[in-house]
Formats: C-alpha cells, sequence, structure tokens
C-alpha cells in the first residue's frame, strides 16, 4: 500500500472547494466568500417526515454542478442509537421520510450538497481557480450546512387524564382536543385509569372505540381523496397517519371525501388495527397476537 | 403510531427502578436504600426458576399497577424457539446468534425496539419465564452446576443493610450491576448495552451482518460477523464516535481491510477508515476503495 495511491482515492481525499458550515466559526469553510447556503426543515404532516429546504446562492461552481445532474442536494440522517443512517437526496426541498421501525431516540440530520456522478467543477471565484477545472468523483459532499437534532414527538394519540373527583366514582369519559393536534382524552379516577393504562386490553379497546366513533363528526377529519388513488388528512397529522394505517388493512375510513359518514366505518375494527387484544395463552408458549 | 400499550409504561418503570438499584460511582458512604434493593434483586434471581414474579415485584417496589404492567409486557415479548445453554449464550456462534436473531425477528423484533436497552430486559425475563435461558443463575453469572450461586453466603441477602460489612456491601454492588449489564444494560452506561447484554450483541451482530452482506457480493454474513462484529470496541465506537461507520458499505470496507491486514486490529483500521472518509458518502464509494482508505500510509 505504502507509497502508491490509487487515482480514485487521490481524488477521493484531494482538497476542493466547499461550503463547510459544520464545524466550529473559526474552522468553518466558505470557499466561495459571497455565498449564502441556508438550510431549513419542518416536520410534515406525516410524523416521520420532514421536509428540508436548501437555499444555495452565488456558489457558481457548485449550483451549475447542480443544474447540470452531477451533484445533488442532500440531507444525511443518522441515528446513532438505532446504528441506522440513510442519505435522502432532492430538489431544493428534500424529503426526508423514516420508518418508524428504524430509528430510535433522537436523529441528526446533515444537509449538503452531494455529487451523483464523477464531474468537473469550475472553480471560478475560489482560490483553486488557477488550476481550471477540477475532476470531483461522485459521493463529495461539497456543502454541508450545520447539522440539525431531531426528536421524532412520542405523539401519544390516547391521553390518559386522571380526574380524582369524578363523580359517580365509576364514571369513564372520553373526548377529543385538537391541540396542539387531535387526540383522545380519557378520564376517570386515578385508580381506574391505572387499570386501563396499564394492561386491560378489553378496557383499552373499548376507548379507542369509542374514541374512532367520533371521527365522522369531527370537521379536521375531513378526508380528501388524492389523485393517485391515495387520501390525506389535511386538518390533522394524526388522523392522516390513521387513515394510512386504516387503508393498509384494508378498512373503510369514517369518510369518503363527500363529506357524508361512511356506512361502512366501524370503529371498532380501527380500534382492533390500534389495540391487538392478546388470545390467552399458557405460561411458557408464545403465540402471535 | 399503534399505541405501546404495557411496553412504554414497564420500560419507564425499569428505568426507573434502575435508577434505585445502582448509581454512577459505588459510594461505600451510602444509606441503605440502594443496598436493600440490590439484596431485593439478588434474593429473587437466586434459584427463581421460571418464576420471574418475585423479580418484578422487586422492580415494581410496591406499586401493584406497575407491577402487573411489567408483567404483562414481560408475557408480550419475544420468546426464543429453541433453549440456550449458558455456553451458548457466552460463547456465541454465528449459527446460535441466527437463530436468537431470527427468533425475536419473527415475533415482531425492530431495530427500533431492539435500541432500547430496557426492552431487553423483558426481552431477557420472557426467557427466563419460557425456560429457553437458564434462569437467574445465568444472570448471576453461575457458570456451572457446583458452583455456588453466590459469590458470598447467600444469608447475606437477608440481614439488615447496616449489618454488612463494607467490603460484602461493595460485592453485592458489584453483583448487582453485573446483573443489570447481562439482563439488557445499565442505565448509566445505556449506549454500551449491546456490548454488555449477550443476547442483545448476538441480535445485532446478525442484523448487521447480513445488511453487510446485502451491500457488497465479495462479502459473507458470516465473514462481517467473525471478522469485525466479534469486535466490542467496534460497537461503542459506532455507537459514540464514528456513527456514519455503521452503514453497511463502510463495514464491508472494513471486512476487506482485515482480510488483508490481517495484523492490524479492527479499532485501528476503524478509525483510520472514519477519519479519511469524512469528506465523502461511502456509501457510493465501492468497499475495496474503503478497504484501502482503511490502511494508513
Amino acid at each position: 500500500m505504502a507509497g502508491r495511491m490509487d487515482p480514485t482515492i487521490e481524488q477521493l481525499l484531494r482538497s476542493l472547494p466547499t461550503i463547510n458550515d459544520t464545524e466550529a466559526t473559526a474552522a468553518a469553510s466558505c470557499d466561495w466568500p459571497e455565498s449564502e447556503y441556508a438550510v431549513f426543515a419542518e416536520p410534515a404532516i406525516d410524523p416521520w417526515t420532514w421536509r428540508v429546504t436548501h437555499d444555495l446562492s452565488r456558489a457558481p461552481g457548485l449550483e451549475d454542478l447542480i443544474t447540470e445532474g452531477a451533484a445533488s442536494y442532500a440531507v444525511e440522517v443518522l441515528c446513532p442509537e438505532s446504528m441506522y443512517r440513510e442519505v435522502f437526496e432532492g430538489g431544493s426541498c428534500v424529503e426526508v421520510r423514516l420508518d418508524e421501525h428504524s430509528v430510535f431516540g433522537s436523529l441528526l440530520m446533515f444537509p449538503g450538497v452531494v455529487t451523483t456522478r464523477p464531474c468537473e467543477m469550475d472553480p471560478s471565484g475560489t482560490g483553486w481557480e488557477p488550476l481550471g477545472p477540477l475532476g470531483v468523483p461522485a459521493g463529495r459532499w461539497l456543502a454541508k450546512a450545520a447539522p440539525l437534532t431531531v426528536v421524532p414527538e412520542a405523539y401519544d394519540p390516547l391521553v390518559f387524564r386522571p380526574r380524582p373527583d369524578m363523580d359517580p366514582p365509576h364514571r369513564f369519559s372520553v373526548s377529543y382536543s385538537l391541540t396542539p393536534d387531535l387526540h383522545f382524552v380519557v378520564e376517570a379516577r386515578p385508580d381506574r385509569i391505572d387499570a386501563v393504562r396499564c394492561g386491560n386490553h378489553a378496557a383499552l379497546l373499548f376507548c379507542w372505540s369509542t374514541a374512532l366513533a367520533m371521527m365522522p363528526s369531527i370537521l379536521q377529519c375531513a378526508v380528501e381523496p388524492q389523485t393517485d388513488g391515495s387520501v390525506r388528512v389535511p386538518g390533522s397529522r394524526m388522523a392522516d397517519g390513521l387513515a394510512r394505517i386504516l387503508l393498509s388493512e384494508g378498512l373503510e375510513l369514517w369518510d369518503d371525501g363527500s363529506g357524508v359518514p361512511c356506512d361502512g366505518w366501524d370503529p371498532v375494527a380501527a380500534a382492533s388495527v390500534q389495540v391487538k387484544v392478546p388470545s390467552v395463552c399458557v405460561l411458557g408458549e408464545h403465540e402471535e397476537v | 403510531m399503534t399505541v405501546s400499550l404495557t411496553r412504554q409504561p414497564a420500560c419507564e418503570t425499569l428505568e426507573r427502578w434502575q435508577r434505585s438499584v445502582a448509581e454512577h460511582k459505588f459510594d461505600p458512604d451510602r444509606g441503605p436504600e440502594m443496598t436493600a434493593a440490590q439484596q431485593r434483586l439478588v434474593r429473587a434471581l437466586v434459584r427463581c426458576g421460571t418464576d420471574v414474579s418475585a423479580v418484578v415485584a422487586a422492580m415494581a417496589d410496591g406499586d401493584a399497577s406497575a407491577e402487573r404492567c411489567l408483567l404483562d409486557a414481560v408475557q408480550a415479548a419475544p420468546v426464543l424457539r429453541q433453549k440456550l445453554s449458558p455456553s451458548e449464550i457466552d460463547a456465541p456462534r454465528w449459527s446460535t446468534d441466527v437463530m436468537i436473531h431470527d427468533s425475536l425477528s419473527a415475533s415482531g423484533m425492530t431495530r427500533s425496539l431492539a435500541s432500547d436497552y430496557r426492552y431487553w430486559h423483558l426481552v431477557t425475563l420472557r426467557q427466563i419465564q419460557a425456560g429457553t435461558v437458564p434462569g437467574g443463575d445465568w444472570l448471576l453469572g453461575r457458570r456451572l452446576e457446583q458452583f455456588p450461586p453466590l459469590p458470598f453466603p447467600e444469608g447475606m441477602l437477608s440481614v439488615s443493610p447496616d449489618g454488612l460489612s463494607p467490603d460484602r456491601v461493595k460485592d453485592l454492588d458489584g453483583l448487582a450491576r453485573n446483573v443489570l449489564r447481562r439482563g439488557g444494560g445499565i442505565w448509566l452506561r445505556a449506549h454500551n448495552f449491546r456490548v454488555d447484554c449477550p443476547m442483545a450483541l448476538a441480535w445485532w451482530r446478525v442484523e448487521l451482518a447480513r445488511r453487510t452482506e446485502g451491500a457488497c457480493a465479495d462479502v459473507t454474513a458470516e465473514e462481517v460477523y467473525s471478522e469485525v462484529l466479534h469486535c466490542k470496541e467496534w460497537f461503542k465506537k459506532t455507537t459514540r464516535s464514528y456513527p456514519r461507520m455503521a452503514s453497511p458499505n463502510a463495514v464491508a470496507g472494513l471486512v476487506i481491510a482485515c482480510r488483508q491486514q490481517p495484523d492490524a486490529s479492527v479499532p485501528a483500521l476503524l478509525a483510520t477508515l472514519a477519519r479519511r472518509a469524512i469528506g465523502f458518502d461511502a456509501d457510493r464509494v465501492d468497499p475495496h476503495v474503503l478497504a484501502m482508505l482503511a490502511a494508513e500510509d
């Protein structure tokens, strides 16, 4: 190995003009002095989707590569706790859509610009200008914005609220709230709340059934069919996600988009998607539920 | 989106309980409460057989609904399809670890669940309950039948904590910490759970090995398992310092580097590759090139 550099390795390691905002201020680099690179991330309606918008200007060498298709805006997502890594590419608005079963804990998002194929960069306006066009291999990060830390919301669509003064003591009530997004609130005396929350599947199924029976009457849950055959519920992220799950299970939704509640809406069936009541099994045996 | 019925409250209970059983650094002048909690845990494990109710009761610390919740969560955890002997757990082989991975994954283990050290405690208790692992003695570190279950007289677990000598308190503390590590991981080093908990390590080794095999035709899952993923330092470093190096392509590059440089250590190759790969997306580079990058000039 010593003494020989494979040309590909040389290109991988060679110094190139970059915009690098990931280091501490003193070490950050911006080889196009006039350039500006800003990134903004916002959650989409689906709780596991974010939209990351890139705004790059006055870095002509970089912008040309993007226009030619030789480079792309991208977001590298790392989840150290689940050892997950993926790079999402796109236009100036990159959609990051994660599989909730692959990640755990907080996520790091590194937005940037990465080359998608071997290409030549025009270094005009940078200190590399005298060298002329620079060969760049695929996979080189030419711009990196400051990383974003994202903590997926531990959003619970069913919330239990103890009411010590609930009268009579055995009473339960289920209502809904729209702040910050649609969720259902089960109230009862504290000792009864715990009995439901911590393992009484049948009671939990009942709470969900009651909650979901309200869906047709909640304005924010109006379903909008899409041209590609899918549906959206723009009024509520929770309802939008729920609609997706129910459709994947082959269940009818509470609303077919006409504004009229569907005859086929079965809140108990929908609740059983959320609450899988286990069968009775002998200790030591394992059954799928 | 699906509500985690008992798992989340059970995990929260476990985490709270762990904080009452182990502190950051052993303090010989601490009060008796922590020692009493450790005695209760070890007492529950000694000869518990397949009955984990005393262990769960110790974890719930008198809270009846939390205890019910924990028992339900344990019952809902996946079960191995074959029994394991102590040597199979502590001296792993590819075939055994594949069985562990595939059994648990077939019953719903996901990467997300497998990243939660608290969930591994539920899984471990379920195996003890189902008889697929050798019970509390295994957690206590007892290797062979002829050895006593504890490194100190069993009567020590029943006396008042104030009646224990400082050395015995320390012995008990060490044992309790080992139990927590082996069972799923200890809260104050939660990021190390993969190397501390044998079952978690088995699952993750196979999971990552198979993903790497898919990334490079030149590398088999079994080779990944034995060349790189046997190294606990690799897990520690990729989790804490070099998370990018867990990507399948990077792991494949490391495997090839190990093949080409059998005298080099995995941590050294990993550190070199991580340092040199900082400016590019390792998933777009041929693993053979990454292997060359992992070699120092």
